[in-house]
């Protein structure tokens, strides 16, 4: 049985205080009726290029669900698909930005993923339709995740040259991200907006 | 209700047989009426499972295109192929999807709405609009099939995701609506289906929009205003409305003369798009199972209305049959037939009637009896009357017509009746006829011969399959048994009788002619010495011949045609001329001599025989005065008629006569039968004894053929007894006739009276008779009657050498 989720507004993503000072850049995601969007991926590319630290993360699978539905790495960085379920989970992605498949599994593999190439990945199981998850894929240690309240905070940025960008996957065009270019000296608010198109994706618990 | 039938038959069979088939057709109409009630419900039912059928068939066809497009997208190779944008590879797993279901239309499509990937011959007419449509649908209600109308053609068709497990692609796939649905359908609902759709050509309401039929089990036939039989009309209502699904109604519409139940199911109806089902029924068809059970009905009613009619013919029959019995005996008793009697055993009203009915007919037969009896009976003498008489002589010539059975008529009439009436009274006269009567009867033994009592002393007698020479014996055998006398009051009388025969059709053809010329032979007897006549034309004056010589015999006298024959007498003892008998002869002018048989017998009859005696006496006594002049004197004899001799101036005449020619009594004689005496005794007797008393001599003439009694012949003045020449013709042979003769002779001379001899014909005759003593003789042998001129010649020659 698949249940649907139906988001057929726009959404207003605004930044509205950043704080250069303190390095720490506070976002607001909203959508057009103002509502808070949660899970939008939030990150900001320095203009100048910095060697950052890769880290791990980890996609479990449990109750026959991705978890988290949505995640956000450093290029580079590697992400094990560690099944907490008792059946075994089919794991693939035909995304460009990593194509793989874990073929029936369970347990934890024993190699985790490495993703490096900066896009947006959509995770699927080939036994269990219902079951999906993005990974977004960027090219800055700066990034984080909008919480139930819309609310993301970039910290510790270093004074610069930024493009600030919002991925959501309900976003209108897919491939499109909603950006800003910004100098970052305090913290302050910035305000974006953008449409996104009518989406279906399988509900969640 | 007044019935145009004359028999009471018909009547009740046709009452019966109306009776049974308004009933007949009452429940004909009825069970007419339910079938077809019940097969349009049938119909409706049927038409509701048809629909039933037909959505059923959709479904299921679209879910079997759904779960093979679905099973095609849970396909991780063919998802990676459309991750990895390998054409080729979708093309054939597309090919092959299709391949298994058949489908038309196998399609993918990116999710953003472009056609990428197009497998077989894509009917060109489909378009994306339709297909992003049912994408969007699809989206928004799950997953469905949607019926679209490409160009007039449907199909069926199912949008599915590919999911990966975002949706990567969707998969098109699709049926056209061809001929193998709608027989599918009909194969499960037995119905007759259409898929019709609707093609506008263009979108401004003054053209009519076009109707397609797509597909059906009908025979396809165009029209402009119906397809496949199928009213536009009601094309056009299946999808006016504005309603949006489904909407279905039903109607009856004809199609080449057969009635179909029709329901209109409308599964598309958006904007260009316009599908309608169309399921129909033969009306007929579904009324085909019923017409077996009507034609059973039919002979069923058609065997009873037979049933029927037997059934009422034999009960009519019962009741009518009696009934034409007694019409068949009352039309017989109307004839006069009562012989039938009516037999019935029933005891309803009818054998009742019948039972009076011959009561009936009894009690009429016994009347008409009686009535008849007394009509057709001569209580006196116990014989038929001469009304039966009358009657049975023509049932005999009606016989004669069929048979050819001849038969004749006797007519008898007693001599001398009215003196034994007279003399010995009425009572005794009653036991004379009916002892006549007995005899008559015992001398008829056929019983098929009738005997009659005509009237007075006049009996009449028939005689079946007789001739001339039987009816002679029979009339012969009558006057032998009449012969014996009669006892009355002690004492016997004597009968005598004339007898007429006639014979049929030999004398006459008509039974009044018939009679009437029996009557005459009977008259004719007793006018002449005989007791038996058969007729013949001579004696009949109301023969044309005779009735000329009747009308002509007046004449004759006045006109002086007759003319005065002689015989002369001879005596035995000198063989001299004694005397002469008076004789006429008729001079007629055309017919030349007509002997007296001839004439004399009609004189009697027309009253003209006075007339012809008077002549005679006249004519004789010229003779007489003539000869006595020339020294003959012998007296002449004249006979007279029995009505001369009740004239009762005869004396007076006579003796004028007498005077006129200066003649002396002795001149003139005369000669008078037994029978003219016999008529009227008394007043013959009286002119007799004055003419005697004149000093005439009289002769008896004839003698021994009438049965006078010697009691008259007693009385009677005459001088001279005339044996009749019937008994001297055969003397010389017969002994009876000698004795006769002889004893005649005695008798004569007993009496003191001459004895004359008539019809000597020869030497051998003239001999016996001269032995015997006979005192004269006349016949041819000495002289045949010659003419009164002649006379004195044949003296002188006699005298001279006389036959002798």
């Amino acid at each position: 049985m698949f249940k649907f989720i139906s988001v057929i507004s726009s959404i207003l993503l605004s930044l509205f205080s950043l704080h250069i000072q303190a390095a720490e850049l506070s976002v607001d995601v909203i959508d057009m009726a103002g509502l808070p969007v949660e899970n939008a991926v939030v990150y900001a590319e320095p203009d100048i290029k910095v060697a950052l630290p890769q880290t791990a993360a980890i996609i479990e699978q449990r109750g026959k669900q991705f978890n988290p539905l949505v995640s956000v790495i450093q290029t580079g960085a590697d992400v094990t698909f560690p099944n907490f379920d008792s059946v075994r989970h089919h794991v693939y992605s035909f995304s460009p930005a990593k194509t793989f498949e874990l073929k029936l599994y369970s347990g934890v593999p024993t190699s985790p993923i490495k993703f490096d190439k900066a896009g947006t990945v959509v995770l699927g199981c080939n036994i269990h339709d219902t079951m999906v998850a993005f990974i977004q894929v960027v090219d800055t240690p700066y990034f984080t995740k909008s919480n139930k309240l819309g609310k993301a905070v970039l910290r510790d940025l270093p004074n610069g040259g930024y493009t600030l960008k919002v991925w959501h996957y309900a976003l209108a065009k897919e491939k499109e991200v909603v950006e800003k270019k910004l100098l970052v000296k305090e913290s302050q608010p910035v305000v974006m907006q953008f449409s996104l198109k009518p989406f279906i994706i399988p509900a969640r618990k | 209700m007044k019935l145009p039938f004359k028999s009471l038959q018909s009547r009740i069979v046709f009452l019966f047989l109306s009776l049974i088939l308004v009933v007949q057709f009452f429940g004909f109409v009825a069970i007419w009426v339910s079938i077809n009630t019940n097969a349009r419900v049938a119909i409706t039912e049927q038409l509701g499972v048809g629909e039933q059928v037909l959505r059923t068939v959709i479904n299921r066809r679209g879910e079997n295109l759904a779960l093979s497009a679905s099973i095609l997208a849970a396909d991780y190779g063919f998802r990676q192929a459309i991750a990895s944008n390998d054409k080729e590879t979708i093309l054939s797993a597309l090919e092959n999807s299709g391949a298994r279901i058949e489908s038309d239309v196998n399609m993918l499509y990116s999710p953003d709405g472009l056609r990428q990937v197009v497998s077989g011959q894509l009917p060109e007419t489909i378009t994306d609009a339709t297909i992003l449509k049912l994408i969007e649908t699809t989206q928004v209600g799950g997953e469905s099939f949607n019926i679209a109308v490409f160009r007039g053609v449907p199909y069926l068709l199912v949008a599915v995701p590919v999911r990966a497990p975002l949706t990567i692609a969707w998969i098109i796939t699709g049926f056209e609506i061809d001929d193998t649905w709608a027989a599918r359908i009909q194969d499960v609902s037995r119905l007759e289906v259409s898929f019709v759709t609707k093609i506008i050509a263009d979108h401004s309401a003054s053209i009519k929009p076009k109707w397609n039929l797509s597909s059906s089990t009908m025979s396809k036939l165009s029209g402009q205003e119906s397809i496949s039989g199928i009213p536009n009309q009601w094309l056009q209502q299946a999808t006016d409305t504005q309603s949006t699904v489904n909407q279905v109604f039903d109607n009856e519409i004809s199609i080449q003369g057969r009635d179909y139940s029709s329901r209109y199911v409308e599964l598309l109806n958006e904007g260009d798009q316009v599908l309608v089902a169309v399921l129909q029924r033969s009306i007929s068809e579904s009324l085909a199972p019923y017409f077996t059970l009507q034609l059973n009905l039919l002979v069923l009613t058609i065997l009873g209305a037979f049933v029927f009619i037997a059934g009422s013919v034999l009960t009519a029959k019962r009741i009518t049959k009696p009934l034409t019995e007694l019409v068949n005996t009352a039309e017989l008793l109307e004839k006069g037939d009562y012989s039938k009697p009516i037999v019935s055993n029933s005891t309803d009203e009818i054998g009742h009637l019948s039972r009076t009915f011959d009561r009936m007919r009894e009690a009429v037969a016994e009347r008409e009896q009686k009535i008849s009896k007394l009509a057709y009976w001569d209580e006196l003498t116990q014989l038929p009357n001469r009304a039966f008489f009358t009657d049975q002589l023509v049932k005999f010539s009606e016989n004669y017509q069929e048979n050819n059975q001849t038969f004749s008529v006797l007519m008898m009439d007693l001599d001398r009746f009215k003196h034994v009436n007279d003399v010995l009274g009425h009572s005794a006269a009653d036991q004379l006829l009916a002892g006549v009567a007995e005899r008559l009867k015992q001398s008829c033994k056929s019983e098929l011969d009738v005997v009659a009592r005509l009237g007075g002393d006049e009996f009449g007698i028939i005689l079946a399959n007789t001739h001339s020479q039987l009816a002679l014996d029979v009339a012969n055998r009558l006057q032998i048994a009449l012969a014996t006398p009669v006892a009355l009051n002690d004492s016997f009388v004597d009968l005598s009788a004339g007898v007429g025969v006639a014979n049929y059709p030999e004398h006459a053809k008509d039974i009044e002619v018939l009679l009437s010329r029996a009557e005459i032979a009977m008259y004719a007897a007793k006018n002449s010495s005989g007791s038996v006549a058969v007729y013949h034309s001579g004696l009949d004056v109301g023969n044309e011949e005779n009735l000329s010589l009747v009308s002509e015999i007046k004449q004759a006298v006045e006109q002086n045609q007759l003319c005065l024959y002689v015989q002369p007498k001879i005596d035995f003892a000198t063989g001299k001329l004694l005397a002469v008998e008076a004789l006429v002869r008729w001079n007629h002018p055309e017919r030349g001599l007509i002997f007296p048989d001839m004439f004399i017998p009609f004189a009697e009859q027309t009253g003209h025989i006075d007339k012809i005696s008077y002549w005679m006496l006249t004519e004789a006594a010229r003779y007489a005065a003539i000869w006595q002049k020339q020294g003959l004197d012998i007296p002449l004899a004249v006979n007279l008629s029995a009505r001369d001799l009740i004239d009762m101036e005869l004396p007076n005449k006579l003796k004028q006569i007498l005077d006129v020619h200066q003649l002396l009594a002795h001149s003139i004689s005369l000669e008078i039968t037994e029978s003219s005496i016999m008529d009227d005794p008394e007043r013959a007797l009286d002119t007799v004894q004055r003419i005697a008393k004149m000093g005439i001599q009289l002769s008896i003439d004839d003698f021994g053929t009438g049965y006078s009694s010697l009691a008259y012949l007693k009385r009677l003045p005459v001088n001279e007894l005339k044996i009749d020449r019937s008994f001297v013709m055969n003397i010389e042979r017969d002994q009876s006739d000698v004795t006769i003769v002889k004893s005649t002779i005695e008798l004569g001379h007993n009496l003191g009276l001459k004895v004359v001899a008539e019809g000597i014909e020869n030497q051998k005759v003239w001999d016996i008779l001269k032995l015997m003593g006979c005192d004269y003789g006349q016949g041819y042998f000495m002289s045949k009657p010659m003419a009164a001129d002649k006379l004195i010649d044949w003296t002188t020659q006699w005298a001279a050498a006389p036959a002798i």
